[in-house]
């Protein structure tokens, strides 16, 4: 198991209720859900670096929307 | 590689357990002596398949898979984790896991988090479309316990998916008890079918390997 360490996070109100929301929703404790935003957030700025585009598609729609992050 | 567990493997000629070693964290050169001591039995299949005719289409897909490439795509990222297991000093099996894409498909917990197993494989001198007489079996076992086990520890209660390769699904669906969701479908243009383990099944999967 690796190594811990402990920190503060500061937050606005609007900022926790959303943290709340998608822990009651995921089912998730906060820092369980802060792991996945941080393992998420490597994954996406990494192929962005690589020069890939963000793309999100509806399969049902037969939509495609392109998240530009500039 | 990092420190070990001490596992058992089934050693198919004695049938017998025999002691073995699971670890974390591969490193490179983990992984390409793993490829290495396969690589003679994978060359040997795919001249077999070339000299019967065998449209590539039909190869299994693992015949392909290029496990430096794919260390090099996942290093230092925090949602790939990768495992294998060591006995006899060889490499019997390597898996990689994926806990930040994947959402829960089915049941109560559709769009709730798990862990994908990205790749999963035995060493061909374990697996009967390679060799007539297997060396080692429950690697395939082994290493589902250790994705629920992960999933657990991310609080995602034991759910796990994955895409089988087409000669594995009898494993999946009759040994492991996941549910057969069904070829590609929404998150996968992939042909292969998708396999899923609720909290449920996954508590099960648990209970009846302690038994």
């Amino acid at each position: 198991m690796a190594i811990k360490k402990q920190m503060t996070l500061n937050l606005t109100d609007a900022e926790m209720n959303v943290l709340e929301l998608l822990c009651e929703k995921k089912e998730l404790s906060k820092t369980a859900l802060i792991r996945q935003a941080i393992k998420l957030y490597q994954l996406v700025d990494d192929r962005m670096e690589n020069g890939d585009k963000l793309i999100f598609e509806n399969i049902k729609k037969k939509e495609k929307l392109e998240l530009k992050v500039l | 590689m990092s420190a070990f567990t001490s596992i058992k493997l089934f050693h198919h000629d004695s049938s017998s357990l025999k002691p073995a070693e699971l670890y974390a964290d591969l490193s490179k050169l983990d992984v390409t002596t793993a490829e290495l001591s396969w690589q003679p039995y994978i060359e040997k299949k795919i001249k077999s398949l070339e000299s019967a005719g065998t449209s590539q289409d039909d190869w299994p897909e693992h015949l392909h898979w290029d496990w430096s490439q794919l260390r090099r795509d996942t290093q230092s990222k925090l949602a790939h984790q990768w495992y294998g297991i060591k006995c006899d000093g060889k490499w019997q099996g390597l898996m990689v896991l994926e806990t930040a894409l994947h959402r829960a498909r089915i049941g109560a917990d559709k769009g709730k988090h798990l862990v994908y197993i990205n790749y999963l494989a035995s060493a061909p001198w374990n697996l009967a479309e390679f060799v007539e007489a297997p060396v080692y079996g429950l690697i395939g076992t082994i290493f589902v316990r250790v994705a629920i086990e992960l999933s657990f520890n991310l609080e995602f209660k034991g759910r796990i998916g994955l895409h089988a390769l087409t000669q594995s699904e009898g494993f999946y669906r009759d040994i492991c008890g996941m549910t057969d969701v069904g070829p590609g479908q929404e998150y996968s243009q992939s042909k292969l079918r998708y396999f899923e383990m609720t909290k449920d099944q996954a508590e099960d999967f648990v209970r009846e390997e302690k038994q």
